[in-house]
């Protein structure tokens, strides 16, 4: 059996490398190595756009001090060559690239053109990222003409909202009862994701949940004598960092939560919260009354992690 | 002091900048740069104020008084080429959610950031205690002695808020050899103080138990440099021609280090003043120390060294690849297994010595990804990934020959450390096709594998497989659509011989066997440029086929909808819906004993279900009206954002409820009969309505008020008032009658301590009180176009 999923595997590889081996067809951008009008040409009708973009971060670093031969094409080192959209008189738009929703430009060609200069650290993984490759354009989320927000040139009034954009369970659940301060600008999506891309589960920043968590909670980080092997998996196995209505961010109730796992005579009175011996079980913080140091202990006796 | 003196820095800088003479602050063109200030100065005062007790959840990260406040501040230095961004902002300085930053840049050279920050992070307002919580210096809890009675834990005095306050500072460094080269530099410092709510029982889940103020003094501090190199496009032809075209690569150093000022938290049993200890160990509560010792998160570091590398071939083939390795590590001095003086007198205590002093703990953390992308003809594109993610625990083993159960007993077994190392392994193959302009279909196929060397339960490791397809498109100028579905299944192996008191078939949640789907569509619908309509729908269920107890489902339905109204230019209103609904299903089975041969310890009669029921929504509208062009606006927000979850529980086995299960009592048939849980729920209602009115470029004035209603029902907060705990005589007849107020459960006996007359279980609530709360807010700003922006939900 194991013989015959390596032969699929090697079929299909090699199936892969002849269509890889086809010839492509020329890309658009060979097509259009026509001329460049320079960006004088384009402020003759395009007067409006210049004034709030060359307070832009990119307008200062293309139309007052290029640094690259790109950049040093103006506008153009975005839109593309544009000599023949202005010798006819803007009908021609074919060599153009440009950056609407409903642009004929594939999508892969206008991201192709921010990633010439912005390829480098964030964006080295973009390609082949989960939001490269359902077609998500950097203008989807980016905005240059203008600048809308304190960084990032963001599309929306902040990170939450621009990401809420598509990801509205995500944004809905920072209302929740228990939630991180992202509604109250004190945290932002980039700090656990990397959006651009990464080369982790979820595009997180680091190399796994924990490691991400870590970053602030480090006292959870250990190593502890005393281990409590879901909490050294995944923090997520417990708490859903976007938000719950139960306490602490917990993705079930306690006891019930500690109960998926833990079939215990003790800790199963909880049936019944009118039962007064389940205070110690239903009430508070259920398990953790007791168990207190439920992410690890260090105490010598901390075997149950009560000390 | 590093924090404080930092924030002086920042606070001197923003008076300078607001002390700088108007005249000069106008954006004349100077040869030497311009300097612009702008800032907001206001009051702030409650129309209806919570009483600090029910401020809980209000303040939960933030900080609201009343009074003079500064909102906003900005200096901002032009240089005279206009290249270059050089600012320093400030918000709600002085609050004890203030925030700074620093920001100097130079596109396409640098980029240097310094933000600092406050953030509260309240947990409970409604705490009550006669002792001395949370001296932090010390980190002694202490009761006084005699302890309290009951009603001196009940007619305590509120402890006040308890909460951590969280200041962390960031520095970032972005700097730019070439365009080739890119260096980066961060540094974050994390600082928290203050106490967070923690539990202790002193003698077992009998009690007494009490929960404390654990003081909190702790430093995290993140330092990672990095050095980025991007070849651009490759023009040179040399012994690898025209198949490189292009990359590049990331070397980043990271350390982080964990400091814990505290090292052990001493708690005062709430029972005892005099530590007890005698030969024979009855279960009781008059056995034990007066006085336990937690411990806290030990100091531990982690460094860390990743490699990124990029190459882009032909057909636009783009293989990345990466390794990141870390080491960490904690070696804090173990603490005594115990803190009983009277236990000195056991004939095993020599026994409960320490192998070695501290644990030397050591894991090591690999993780390994290969990635491929390639566009062998235009339309379509081929992807391929690995990644290798290992988790292994190089600590040497330890033991205690033996061991202290809770200050009470030393039990004459070994206990041995054991960890769970594991690696996770996912693979992954995918296509992608263009079928018109902006418009592809997706298909792909995941595989994970999850080893634990040893295994741990039944289970050594399980295997996921998850197929997907995803359809995107935004070919119409009216639609974009994105849509997925994902199915999976997992599955474990291993061989494992339970013991005799395990449960059969209680499968982990995260380990059992699994079959799963997702489905996602995402829509946004623009049928005139005035008009903009977001779709969601989200759907995901999970079952667990092999589970005989433990988690069974968990379905959850998202629905969501978004309106942007813009019928005029001067006029925009939005408004917006979601909904979340989760059901998830357990089973449990109630072991009154855990001795194998008795009839109580596997009778189905005892078994029963637990239905968790979820539903969130949250729905928001808002509008925005320009009343008079560049001058006056008007806006307005309302949400009302609801959360409720319900446990349903019922003995599941179809016998009638009560009825006696052979070799059962009437007693434990009663103590096993399931019954729902109270329904859980919390509603926040924030509404905004504000006016700006612009005088001219440098002056404008907003008048804002806020309202926030919030009610919260969650009766494990709140203290049941049990009026009969007779089992025998049926069901207890219980009420809520408000916040834990820290004494629950009977009083113990007098036995051992003439003082023992206190109950077993004290609380200091972790809750939050419902509020109605009012503000107005009236801000004058100077030059609000160069204010930074608003943020935070008690603004716009």
């Amino acid at each position: 059996m194991h013989g015959m999923r390596y032969l699929r595997w090697l079929s299909a590889g090699v199936t892969a490398v002849t269509l890889a081996l086809l010839p492509a067809k020329a890309s658009a951008q060979q097509k259009a190595e026509a001329g460049y009008a320079g960006s004088a040409a384009c402020q003759d009708c395009h007067k409006e756009f210049f004034e709030p973009f060359a307070k832009t971060g990119m307008g200062q670093a293309i139309m007052a001090k290029p640094t690259s031969e790109h950049a040093k094409k103006g506008c153009e080192s975005c839109h593309g060559p544009a000599k023949s959209h202005a010798e006819s008189g803007g009908e021609d738009k074919s060599t153009l690239i440009s950056y609407r929703r409903t642009s004929k430009t594939p999508v892969a060609a206008r991201n192709a053109t921010c990633l010439a200069c912005h390829e480098k650290t964030a964006r080295t993984l973009w390609v082949g990222s989960a939001h490269e490759s359902r077609n998500v354009a950097c203008t989807d989320c980016h905005v240059v003409m203008h600048d809308k927000t304190e960084k990032g040139s963001l599309r929306q009034k902040s990170v939450l909202a621009t990401c809420g954009n598509c990801h509205k369970e995500k944004a809905a659940s920072m209302g929740k009862y228990a939630h991180m301060p992202l509604g109250e600008g004190k945290m932002e999506c980039i700090s656990c994701h990397a959006p651009h891309g990464s080369a982790n589960e979820k595009l997180l920043i680091g190399s796994s949940v924990n490691e991400t968590c870590f970053s602030c909670h480090a006292e959870k980080r250990g190593p502890f004598m005393w281990e409590h092997m879901p909490v050294t998996e995944s923090c997520a196995n417990c708490h859903d960092s976007h938000g719950s209505n139960k306490q602490r961010m917990l993705k079930q109730a306690l006891p019930r939560l500690c109960q998926q796992c833990h079939n215990t005579p003790h800790g199963q009175p909880a049936a019944r919260p009118s039962d007064a011996p389940s205070v110690r079980f239903a009430y508070n913080k259920g398990c953790v009354n007791c168990h207190s140091v439920i992410h690890g202990s260090n105490h010598p006796t901390g075997i149950f992690f009560t000390r | 002091m590093r924090q404080m003196s930092f924030a002086t820095a920042c606070v001197l800088a923003g008076v300078l900048a607001v002390a700088v003479p108007a005249t000069s602050q106008a954006q004349a063109k100077k040869t030497t740069g311009t300097f612009t200030a702008a800032a907001e100065i206001g009051a702030r005062a409650f129309t209806t104020e919570p009483a600090d007790i029910d401020k809980g959840k209000l303040e939960e990260y933030r900080s609201l008084p009343a009074g003079p406040l500064l909102e906003r501040a900005r200096l901002q230095y032009t240089p005279a080429d206009g290249y270059g961004t050089y600012q320093l902002t400030l918000r709600r300085l002085g609050a004890l959610d203030q925030s700074m930053w620093l920001q100097a840049s130079r596109p396409g050279l640098y980029n240097f950031n310094v933000r600092y920050d406050r953030i509260p992070h309240l947990y409970s307002s409604t705490g009550r205690s006669p002792g001395n919580e949370g001296a932090a210096a010390l980190g002694f809890n202490t009761l006084p002695s005699p302890r309290p009675d009951s009603t001196a834990w009940k007619n305590a005095p509120y402890i006040g808020n308890i909460r951590t306050i969280w200041t962390p500072i960031k520095a970032t460094l972005d700097y730019a050899f070439s365009e080739a080269a890119d260096f980066q530099a961060n540094f974050t410092t994390i600082g928290k103080k203050g106490g967070l709510p923690k539990s202790i029982s002193f003698n077992g889940s009998g009690g007494p138990q009490r929960e404390y103020v654990s003081p909190i003094d702790e430093t995290v501090n993140n330092f990672r440099v990095a050095q980025s190199y991007a070849s651009g496009p490759r023009t040179k032809a040399n012994f690898l021609g025209d198949i490189l075209k292009s990359y590049q690569g990331t070397v980043a150093l990271e350390y982080s280090k964990y400091n814990n000022a505290i090292t052990e938290v001493m708690v005062d049993n709430p029972a005892l003043s005099t530590a007890a200890w005698a030969t024979t160990m009855a279960s009781s509560t008059i056995w034990g120390t007066n006085t336990a010792r937690v411990s806290v998160a030990p100091s531990n570091s982690a460094s860390t060294m990743s490699f990124v590398g990029a190459v882009l071939l032909p057909f636009r083939t783009r293989v990345t690849g990466s390794l990141n390795t870390s080491v960490q590590e904690q070696n804090d001095a173990y603490l005594p297994q115990f803190n009983n003086s009277a236990m000195l007198a056991a004939p095993n205590v020599a026994l409960t010595a320490l192998q070695r002093p501290s644990l030397q703990g050591k894991v090591k953390l690999t993780t390994v990804n290969v990635s491929a992308t390639s566009h062998p003809i235009a339309r379509l594109t081929l992807g391929a990934k690995y990644r290798n993610h290992s988790y292994s625990n190089q600590t040497p083993p330890d033991s205690t020959l033996n061991w202290a159960r809770s200050d009470r007993q030393i039990d004459a077994t070994q206990q041995n450390t054991e960890w769970d190392p594991f690696t996770k392994v996912n693979t992954d193959v995918s296509a992608a096709y263009e079928l018109a302009r902006n418009a592809s279909v997706a298909v792909g196929y995941a595989v994970e594998d999850f080893t634990r060397e040893p295994g741990v339960f039944a289970v050594d490791g399980t295997r996921e497989k998850i197929p997907r397809v995803s359809l995107d498109y935004s070919g119409l100028s009216w639609l974009s659509l994105h849509s997925s579905y994902t199915t999976s299944q997992r599955r474990f192996w291993g061989h494992y011989t339970e013991s005799a008191i395990e449960v059969s078939g209680n499968r982990k949640f995260f380990m059992a066997n699994r079959d799963r789907t997702r489905t996602n569509v995402m829509a946004t619908i623009t049928p005139v440029d005035q008009v903009s309509v977001g779709l969601s729908f989200q759907t995901g269920d999970d079952k667990y086929p092999e589970s005989r107890f433990g988690m069974q489902s968990d379905k959850s339905t998202t629905t969501g909808v978004d309106i942007d109204w813009t019928p005029v230019s001067r006029l925009s209103l939005s408004a917006g819906y979601a909904r979340e609904n989760v059901d998830n299903v357990t089973l449990y089975r109630y072991r009154a004993v855990s001795t194998v041969s008795s009839p109580l310890f596997d009778n189905p009669l005892f078994y029963f279900s637990s239905t968790n029921k979820d539903a969130n929504t949250t729905t928001f509208a808002s509008v925005n009206a320009v009343l008079i062009p560049d001058k006056l606006t008007v806006k307005a927000t309302v949400s009302v954002i609801d959360g409720t979850f319900h446990l349903l529980n019922s003995n599941y086995n179809g016998s009638p409820d009560g009825a006696a299960a052979q070799g059962a009592t009437a007693a434990q048939i009663l103590t096993a009969k399931a019954e729902d849980w109270p329904e859980v729920s919390s509603k926040l209602t924030p509404v905004t309505l504000a006016v700006q009115y612009a005088a001219n470029a440098n002056w404008g004035f907003t008048f804002r008020y806020n309202s926030e209603t919030y009610t919260n029902h969650n009766w494990q907060q709140e203290a049941p008032q049990f009026t009969s705990t007779g089992l025998l005589g049926g069901p207890a007849a219980t009420t809520w009658t408000g916040n834990l107020p820290g004494n629950i459960g009977a009083a113990c006996t007098t036995v051992g301590n003439a003082t023992c007359a206190t109950g077993q279980y004290h609380f200091l609530g972790n809750n939050y009180n419902p509020y109605k709360a009012g503000w107005l807010t009236f801000t004058v700003s100077w030059h609000p176009s160069a204010l930074p922006h608003e943020l935070g939900r008690s603004t716009f």
